[in-house]
């Protein structure tokens, strides 16, 4: 299975950098436009689940465990990302009574 | 393949990881913890990472790999694990009364300065781009914890979040990055990549996989760096983040962020810097530009070194501008970059020491108009923070002045005369929003409402350390710069060119 | 001895300043002058140490090295604080070092004036700072250490000519030091830069290295004689003539005896001003490179010291006379470079430091014994009262006017001798055919003339006849109104005279150190040339072809002319003063008034630079150019780059995380297009 010849059994490679690459495109959307920091947080993880999507493509196309490996780093990474990122998010509603991403600019200028 | 005799190079990473849990443990085991001894053991750890970094430093003479080739070890990450260490000391230090100041009592504070250390100083040695990958997210998460210690404090959980939310976002576009390098080359290995390209025929230009990833790699980087146009969380987080975080924000994450960044530039890509040379030089412009005008009207001294800090990052990235595609030896003067690095690490500390006095019932109160009348009041400290402050403006004879110096030295040396112009309108913008606290320091009255400075043994000691070694390599800055240079240029040992 | 000790020498006197800085008020006069005084004296043991052990190696050691620190490393140049000893340094340091200690010793006793009690010890901080600045400037071994040395000793001349700055003509005579000064360095900083520039891939600052680079490579610098090395070292000259107080810039001199009388001696006589002089020595291999430079140099000099000698004549103030006496000699010393004497010139600098510190010293102590008198209208028959400082000054006074056997004898002597038989090719300011050296040697005779005589008249008015001094300021000067005062002048303490004793002695016998060779005395005959010659090499002219019996014609010829002027003096202004004024109907009125106000050369100055400088800065540069030109291109880009500032701050930097994140996916998505799709 980590022979090119498998390649030829499923879709090309570019079918999944295009999935992925999609599926990236639409976190960085979610990110930039949802109000609700709970969805940003998921369009982040869409993102790095794009990524994921991406290395083990490339891991498959190269015939190496390279890029699964680093895929299961990511996805440690990005758990304990996401917990962090929750809690803080927590900590902002203990603050303000609410989530909503536009509320937050006490700091600027 | 596993050679334990390795894990020497890792000495002080493991220190540092190993103390960290110490402190860890008793923190959370004793329900009166005692901050003396936590701070204590914290600074051994820090020491001894010290020491065993310096012992590294002196065995280690030719560059090698370590654990399979996921690690350099090289003079270049001995010289960033100094600068980490001190930057965290200096940190700690400063959060020693602050914290009990602000009202934090939080048991996990000292432990997860060091394990963000830990991050730091992985990075600045990785030669893998997953380990590097991983180091900078042990270093962010800590960080963005950090960022939110406050809890009572709005400011610091908007801090926490927009940097969390920024951070997040950046290093999705940095994994990417990394995918499709890994995808262009089929190697994660950063002297891989520098093979690569080193073979006639390959470059960014005709491998848009590989273009992608290097743009996408300079996004992540360049976030975490807080240069332009990735740099605008870099204020808010700044400034809401508590002083001593902030100050080790400034320095900590900002030298290992601009370690990794540079042996990324200067060894994986340094054959192809051609390429990008244009979108580097208008990134360098932009952060000189918008990090110095930026800094010119603000009201309050914390956000304003924020700003100056996007500034000095712009410097280090003119300097990085000049870069000589024939390889590192041709300009020697990049080791300004690390010398650079360090004074800034030095005299960000000694003034964020001084802003660390500045509460008022707990809390933060950092608007310049609180310096009137400091020179009367506390000569010395006025002093001491004047000077820091000249420093950070570049003016000799200051260590600020000589790393600047050297900066400017390796872009013009390169042939960048242009974004050294640039740098030099920065750099003119930057001393006069220097000299305003400094100003207000020496010449205005004291404000009504004063409140006594809250100074402590620490940060005072902090700040008094700061502001010798401003001066002292300010004036005999030979030899530092030396080891500097020579660190610098241990880098070349893995480039393909 | 180990290099490594060199670095000692400037650093005791470093160490002084730093503990009398330290112990400041606390340190009282006696404190701190003896730790400044021991300061200096280690310095002297260490300098005679090495004088002594490179005339011990009988010219197989070229010089010591010392790198105290690498400094910085800028383009391809090393800058080290790095010291250098060879011959010519290890004098020069024994002078500074073994003059200064006597000096420092001195000025404990002479600044016991008790309104001054409070600051002493910046005096003595002051003095200390000099003779390290001092010793950095000779023992550089690379032009950033020297110039550093340069500017220090300029500095402390500056301070210490202001030392008492509560009265504003001390401390304008201080600033008008200082800017003078100035116009030199930059001038000499100009020199340094078009060397530096001309060097090209050799850039080197260090000296050794910059000979070799210039032997090597000569066409460099445009060859022996071209245009860029004339220029180079005329703008090094003009350094050496603010520092040296040459022509055009001499004027600060004078002036700078508002100081206390050791700093005149010092810093003023013996040292500072004859860093001029040194600098030209140490960079002989250069300046032989440039005849019409040379040529310049010598000109300068002879005729600097001809028209001090001439103001010299008519002044009253006993620190003026000295003043212009300096400025005097040191144009003899100029001369001597010039025609390349190398050794000649820096022997006349050895010779001068021990004369004229003492001279000064000696005025020191008259001016102390009355009380801040220095009018010698009102001195006179001290001698009677005064009896070491007065044979001492004696002694000082037979040196500087070349009586046979003193020191001042053998190094005037050698100058004019070695002027007479330069070799016109060598001196070539006006081409290398015209006689110029003749000519100079014409003006050098005539300045030893009124040599002669101004110094009589200063030794016969102020230790010979009656004593004219207790009405304080009045202009009848009639000496037989003796009522005897109050404050009768007496010999000065031990601590001061001695210093007196020992210059004395080396008054005497500083000839020693270089024989002319028709005496005969062996070892002893030209020893300080043999010992430079290293140094010297090729720089200097061949003189040995002139012939001896001219030599001894014209030597001859100065003392008889010497002689028949102190007797002249003698009968003129002390026996018979109608002679006086019978030979005042002689010389042009226009003459007279010139030299008693100095040429107006401070007031040419005053007319032709200082007013249209202040007016143009007023009215043309304070007015239109920086009210208006300059203040509004500054308060507009200031009004600009604020401007930019709060519109970044409420525009872009809106405090919303999504913009930021909007910025962010911008960039990136610019670079993958520049990246990816763009190439």
């Amino acid at each position: 299975m980590t022979t090119t010849a498998g390649l030829a059994a499923g879709p090309g490679l570019h079918a999944w950098l295009l999935l992925a690459a999609v599926l990236f495109c639409i976190g960085i959307y979610g990110v930039l436009s949802r109000r609700n920091l709970v969805a940003i947080l998921c369009s982040v993880e869409l993102m790095a689940n794009a990524v994921n999507i991406n290395l083990v493509a490339f891991s498959r196309f190269h015939g190496d465990l390279l890029g699964q490996a680093f895929a299961l780093f990511s996805v440690a990474l990005t758990v304990a990302e996401v917990g962090i990122g929750l809690a803080i998010v927590i900590l902002v509603y203990r603050a303000r009574k609410g989530i909503d991403v536009d509320e937050l600019d006490l700091l600027r200028g | 393949m596993f050679d334990p005799g390795e894990l020497n190079f890792i000495g002080p990473e493991i220190a540092v990881f190993v103390f960290a849990l110490l402190v860890l443990v008793h923190d959370v085991m004793f329900k009166q913890r005692n901050a003396t001894i936590s701070m204590g053991v914290s600074l051994m750890g820090l020491a001894t990472a010290a020491v065993l970094n310096l012992l590294n430093m002196q065995a280690v003479d030719v560059p090698r790999e370590a654990f399979a080739g996921a690690m350099a070890v090289d003079g270049f990450g001995f010289f960033l694990n100094f600068i980490v260490l001190l930057a965290a000391a200096g940190a700690l230090l400063i959060s020693h009364d602050f914290l009990r100041r602000i009202d934090v009592d939080v048991p996990e504070f000292n432990p997860l300065v060091l394990f963000v250390a830990f991050g730091m100083m992985l990075m600045g040695s990785a030669n893998d781009l997953i380990l590097l990958f991983i180091s900078l997210e042990v270093m962010s998460l800590g960080v963005y914890v950090l960022c939110g210690i406050n809890r009572g404090e709005l400011a610091s959980a908007e801090a926490a979040l927009k940097y969390f939310v920024m951070g997040a976002f950046a290093s999705g576009f940095l994994l990417m990055g990394i995918a499709f390098v890994y995808g262009g080359i089929g190697s994660t290995r950063i002297s891989a990549v520098a093979q690569w390209f080193a073979i006639e025929g390959n470059g960014i230009a005709g491998n848009p996989l590989i273009g992608v990833g290097v743009a996408l790699l300079l996004v992540g980087f360049g976030f975490k760096v807080a240069a332009a146009p990735f740099h605008m969380w870099t204020p808010d987080v700044y400034q809401g983040a508590p002083t001593p975080v902030t100050a080790f924000m400034a320095t900590g994450v900002k030298a290992a962020a601009f370690a990794a960044l540079s042996r990324v530039l200067l060894v994986a890509l340094l054959g192809q810097n051609l390429e990008f040379h244009t979108a580097l030089w208008l990134i360098a412009a932009g952060t000189i530009l918008m990090g110095n005008i930026g800094a010119l009207v603000q009201d309050d001294l914390k956000r304003m070194l924020a700003y100056s800090s996007i500034g000095h990052a712009g410097y280090l990235l003119m300097a990085l501008v000049g870069a000589p595609a024939a390889g590192l030896a041709d300009n020697p003067r990049l080791g300004g970059i690390l010398f650079y690095l360090l004074a800034y690490t030095v005299m960000t500390v000694g003034a964020f020491a001084v802003l660390s006095f500045f509460t008022r019932d707990g809390v933060e109160d950092t608007r310049i108009s609180r310096l009137g009348g400091l020179a009367d009041r506390h000569p010395a400290v006025a002093l001491a923070l004047s000077i820091c402050l000249l420093s950070l403006a570049g003016v000799p004879p200051t260590m600020g002045f000589v790393g600047k110096f050297y900066l400017f030295a390796a872009a013009i040396e390169g042939g960048a005369i242009g974004i050294a112009v640039v740098g030099a309108i920065g750099g003119a913008i930057g001393i006069y929003y220097y000299l305003r606290p400094i100003v207000v320091m020496y010449m205005h009255p004291e404000p009504a409402d004063r409140v006594e400075l809250a100074m402590n043994p620490a940060a005072l000691g902090v700040l008094g350390v700061a502001t010798v070694a401003v001066l002292v390599f300010g004036l005999v800055p030979g030899s530092l710069i030396e080891v500097a240079q020579d660190s610098l240029l241990s880098l070349a040992a893995w480039g393909g060119v | 001895m180990n290099p490594a000790l060199l670095s000692l020498v400037p650093g005791f006197p470093l160490l002084g300043v730093i503990v009398i800085a330290l112990l400041n008020r606390k340190a009282s006069r006696v404190v701190a002058g003896s730790i400044a005084t021991a300061m200096v004296a280690l310095s002297a043991v260490l300098s005679f140490w090495t004088l002594f052990t490179l005339v011990g190696a009988h010219g197989e050691l070229e010089s010591l090295h010392t790198v105290l620190y690498r400094w910085i490393d800028v383009g391809g140049v090393d800058v080290n604080i790095a010291f250098m000893a060879d011959p010519l340094t290890a004098v020069m340091m024994c002078v500074v070092t073994g003059v200064g200690s006597l000096i420092h010793l001195y000025s404990i006793g002479y600044m016991d004036d008790p309104a001054d009690a409070n600051s002493t010890w910046r005096f003595f901080t002051y003095l200390n700072l000099f003779v390290f600045s001092m010793l950095l400037l000779i023992m550089g071994d690379n032009f950033l250490v020297m110039f550093v040395g340069w500017e220090g000793v300029g500095l402390c001349s500056y301070l210490l000519i202001g030392f008492w700055y509560s009265n504003t003509e001390f401390a304008k005579a201080g600033k008008k030091a200082f800017v003078t000064n100035r116009v030199g360095d930059f001038s000499f900083l100009l020199g340094l830069f078009l060397l530096f520039w001309s060097l090209g891939e050799h850039a080197t600052l260090q000296f050794s290295e910059l000979k070799e680079v210039l032997g090597a490579h000569p066409e460099l610098v445009g060859g022996h004689g071209g245009t860029l090395v004339t220029a180079i070292c005329l703008l090094l000259f003009g350094g050496a003539t603010g520092k040296s107080a040459q022509i055009p810039l001499f004027v600060w001199l004078p002036d700078a005896m508002a100081g206390p009388t050791p700093v005149s001696a010092l810093i003023h006589a013996a040292t500072m001003v004859t860093s001029g002089i040194y600098m030209i020595c140490r960079l002989n291999f250069l300046f032989a490179m440039a005849p019409v430079a040379m040529g310049a140099v010598a000109t300068i000099g002879a005729l600097t010291a001809f028209l001090a000698a001439t103001i010299a004549v008519s002044q009253n103030d006993i620190k003026k006379v000295l003043a212009y006496s300096t400025v005097s000699q040191l144009g003899y010393m100029f001369l001597g470079v010039g025609v390349g004497a190398f050794t000649a010139g820096f022997f006349h600098v050895i010779t001068h430091a021990f004369f004229k510190a003492l001279l000064f010293l000696g005025a020191g102590a008259v001016i102390h014994a009355m009380h801040h008198e220095q009018d010698m209208r009102h001195m006179g028959g001290l001698l009677g009262k005064m009896k070491i400082t007065g044979w001492t000054m004696i002694i000082a006074w037979l040196a500087i006017i070349g009586f046979p056997g003193f020191s001042g004898f053998f190094s005037k002597d050698e100058i004019l001798w070695l002027t007479f038989a330069a070799d016109p090719a060598q001196v070539a300011l006006f081409g290398p055919t015209v006689p110029l050296p003749k000519f100079l040697w014409g003006i050098g005779f005539i300045t030893a003339i009124l040599t002669a005589f101004y110094m009589s008249r200063l030794v016969f008015m102020t230790f010979f006849g009656e004593f004219r001094g207790g009405r304080h300021g009045h202009g009848d000067d009639h000496g037989d109104d003796g009522n005897a005062h109050a404050h009768e002048p007496h010999e000065v303490s031990p601590v001061m005279w001695g210093p007196l004793v020992v210059l004395a002695v080396l008054s005497v016998f500083g000839g020693l150190l270089n024989l002319p060779h028709w005496l005969h005395a062996g070892n002893l005959t030209g020893w300080l040339h043999h010992f430079l010659e290293p140094v010297f090499e090729d720089a200097h002219m061949r003189f040995d072809a002139a012939p001896e019996h001219l030599e001894l014609r014209i030597m001859a010829l100065t003392i008889g002319v010497v002689f028949f002027t102190i007797y002249a003096a003698w009968q003129m202004l002390m026996k018979n003063p109608e002679i006086k004024h019978q030979i005042e109907h002689f010389i042009p009125d226009f003459a007279i008034a010139g030299s008693i106000n100095k040429w107006w050369v401070d007031e040419l100055y005053e007319f032709a630079i200082i007013k249209p400088l202040v007016l143009g800065s007023r009215q043309v540069l304070w007015a239109i150019v920086d009210a208006l030109v300059i203040d509004g291109a500054v308060n507009g880009t200031a009004r600009l780059l604020s401007g930019a500032s709060r519109a970044y701050g409420q525009r872009v930097q809106v405090g919303k995380v999504q913009v930021y994140a909007l910025a962010l996916a911008s960039g990136a998505a610019l670079l993958i297009f520049a990246f990816a799709v763009g190439s």
